[in-house]
């Protein structure tokens, strides 16, 4: 009874957080200095940064997404300003690893063209790569110390869309069957199909063993 | 010994292939590390009878329409980077593929082409079932044959705590699905990767030692020991790592067995074993001296790179020491305000995906420490209260913990070789994975630490856990990729 009444109950804390992670909205790009993030602009061991002007912060902006490389990644700090006026800042920890980081940052309500984005790295005994695409050096990111970077990184600005994982379902199984075989977006049924026959069966078994 | 497996077993085993079945669907191609390189090791042998020649990115023109076509290059390492999401990228990759393309290279297979053969002769197989296919039918086959190898892992976990741990009869099935169900299991075991033969080999080798020390040794568990040993020097070479431990564990088994069978033990059982385990190295240093090359090959540039330099013995040590745990006093930091044993290891256990680009959200990893943490805890309540048991099987004991430092030391000492210019090179958790029969044996142990009132209920917890890891790792990758 104990162990029958504790698996329905784990099952339904499973799926009740299952429907309210796909009620929840992805994340999406309002914005993007449209910079590839081709080549390495520079490297830093760390507590040095970066500013790049020119930079338009969509209203609504949550988060923004800095094309910085790294294995064991510092922390990073970042400013928008518009002239000396902060207009947000964010933190993300140390420990991120891969091609760009993620910061979040205060919303704001109204977007805000022409401002800067700053960032500063906290200390780290790995190198930090700036990635990006060249560029004249009028329009180049600058280093803290103000010398011109040989182009600018690619920044995105992201918020969450407005709807959610549910409505997106079929959107997401017809990009799951693409580049693959077997191609084609009926893969997710199954998929969903063989998932759902192995959480029942594991659920089967441990009550079987176990009560 | 397989009609003796209980139906449990098979049940795990068969979870564990399904669940890397689908991760096998869900990953796209060439998105597990290194599994271009894989392929590439792969169609090499399969089209030319060789091994590759090179460790250059030097793949056939096929693969590399493939990669091109997949847009690979802006996916990995990138977590903003998507796979191809449009019909006319789709109808040009189809396009593309069609076309007679070569399938034979310059013979490069990048990071691969230094690894032992062994999984990739196995991976010809489902390489030319699919040979009138195109690439990715291929590799979806290879990926299958890799998830069978999954269930092979789950078996031997669930043998493994059956030998372990014979008092806990009821909670095996905790620790068995709990390795059916480990999301990084599905992972690395849904993708054409060498490490999904090693984590069942060092799996199904847990086993044999669990069960010689349980029921004493004989020349037949001593020979499959040794052979066990061999297949997984031929596998992969992190294999190196659990040597030492697993030689210990049959040194120590002998002695218990010659106190009953005589010294005849050591030369019958204990000296052919060790020999077939230490064969395959003893023909690498000889090729290696025949062709002109360092006589012991990756060793000798191991111990220069550690040796020279920058680096030094006890900067070694210091540094693995950190690699894992908090620096002590005495120690140069070298990792920074990072600390290891939770920003590494503990966040990429609990999910870090693809080319390191694929994770959860910040809050989910604090949200992770409070189930672990009752897990450990009640993992050492069974232990302290089974301690008077403890003592009697230090030397088993002693086996698992040398198989384990060799394992932890070998990643160590490589992420090492790439300090400081990176601090934690070889920081990934799939490495982690040969040692998951001992994870089966925490999640068993927690459940019974819950005493046998609660205990089945927990039991049951930690199953539907591990379901929940499962599936929400699923869903994290599958929001990176195609959301």
């Amino acid at each position: 009874m104990r162990v029958g009444v504790t698996l329905a109950l784990g099952l339904a804390l499973l799926t009740a957080a299952i429907a309210a992670t796909l009620s929840g909205s992805p994340v999406v790009v309002l914005r993007s200095s449209s910079i590839q993030p081709a080549e390495v602009l520079a490297e830093t061991n760390g507590q040095a940064g970066a500013c790049q002007a020119g930079e338009t912060l969509p209203a609504g902006t949550s988060a923004v997404r800095l094309s910085l490389q790294s294995v064991l990644g510092p922390r990073v700090s970042l400013t928008a300003l518009s002239g000396s006026r902060l207009l947000t800042r964010g933190v993300a920890g140390s420990g991120w690893t891969g091609g760009d980081v993620t910061v979040p940052v205060r919303r704001l309500a109204r977007g805000v063209p022409r401002m800067r984005i700053c960032f500063r790295l906290g200390p780290t005994e790995e190198a930090v790569s700036i990635v990006g695409t060249r560029t004249g050096r009028a329009v180049a990111a600058a280093s803290g110390e103000g010398r011109a970077l040989p182009g600018r990184m690619r920044i995105e600005y992201l918020r969450a869309a407005h709807k959610s994982w549910w409505s997106m379902a079929d959107v997401v199984a017809r990009r799951m069957g693409l580049g693959r075989a077997p191609a084609g977006g009926w893969i997710a049924i199954p998929l969903f199909m063989l998932m759902a026959g192995v959480v029942a069966s594991a659920s089967w078994l441990a009550f079987r063993e176990m009560r | 010994m397989l009609a003796r497996v209980p139906t449990v077993a098979w049940v795990c085993a068969s979870l564990a292939v399904v669940n890397a079945v689908c991760w096998s669907l869900i990953m796209p191609p060439f998105q597990v590390p290194d599994e271009q390189d894989h392929f590439a090791y792969v169609q090499q042998l399969a089209e030319t009878g060789h091994l590759p020649s090179r460790a250059g990115r030097q793949y056939s023109d096929e693969e590399i329409v493939a990669l091109q076509d997949l847009a690979h290059p802006r996916v990995r390492f990138r977590p903003s980077g998507r796979p191809i999401f449009s019909r006319a990228e789709q109808e040009k990759l189809q396009s593309d593929l069609a076309q007679p393309l070569p399938r034979r290279g310059p013979g490069g297979a990048g990071v691969a082409a230094s690894e032992p053969p062994l999984y990739y002769a196995l991976q010809t197989i489902p390489y030319g079932l699919g040979s009138k296919g195109s690439i990715l039918e291929r590799l979806e086959l290879m990926r299958l044959l890799s998830a069978l190898m999954g269930g092979a892992t789950a078996l031997f976990a669930f043998l493994f705590l059956r030998e372990a741990l014979p008092a806990s009869r009821w909670a095996w099935t905790v620790g068995g699905l709990g390795v059916a169900l480990a999301p990084l299991l599905g992972f690395i075991s849904g993708a054409v990767n060498p490490d999904a033969m090693l984590i069942a080999l060092s799996t199904a080798l847990f086993y044999c030692l669990a069960r010689s020390f349980r029921h004493g040794l004989t020349r037949g568990w001593a020979v499959a020991i040794g052979a066990l040993v061999a297949t997984g020097l031929l596998t992969k070479l992190n294999f190196v790592g659990l040597v030492p431990g697993a030689l210990l564990g049959l040194v120590l088994l002998a002695r218990r067995a010659a106190r009953v069978s005589g010294a005849r033990v050591y030369r019958q059982w204990l000296l052919p074993a060790a020999l077939l385990a230490v064969s395959p190295g003893v023909l690498y240093v000889l090729a290696n001296a025949v062709s002109g090359r360092s006589t012991f090959g990756v060793v000798s540039t191991g111990i220069a790179s550690i040796t020279s330099g920058h680096h030094s013995i006890g900067g070694a040590l210091s540094y693995i020491w950190q690699f894992y745990l908090p620096r002590l006093p005495w120690m140069h930091n070298d990792f920074g305000q990072i600390f290891t044993t939770r920003q590494i290891w503990f966040r990429d256990l609990v999910g870090l995906y693809g080319w390191s680009d694929t994770f959860f959200p910040g809050w989910a990893y604090g949200a992770a420490l409070m189930p672990t943490g009752l897990i450990t805890a009640l993992c050492i309540r069974a232990l302290a209260s089974g301690r008077n048991g403890l003592r009697a099987r230090g030397g088993e004991l002693a086996t698992y913990a040398a198989m384990t430092v060799g394992v932890l030391g070998l990643i160590g000492a490589a992420g090492y070789h790439e300090f400081p210019s990176l601090s934690a090179e070889y920081a990934e958790p799939r490495y982690l994975l040969p040692m998951i029969a001992l994870w089966g044996g925490v999640l068993t142990l927690a459940a019974r630490g819950a005493g046998r009132r609660w205990g089945p209920a927990v039991g049951v917890l930690i199953v539907v856990l591990a379901a929940g890891h499962d599936i929400f790792s699923q869903l994290q990758v599958i929001a990176r990729y195609y959301g």
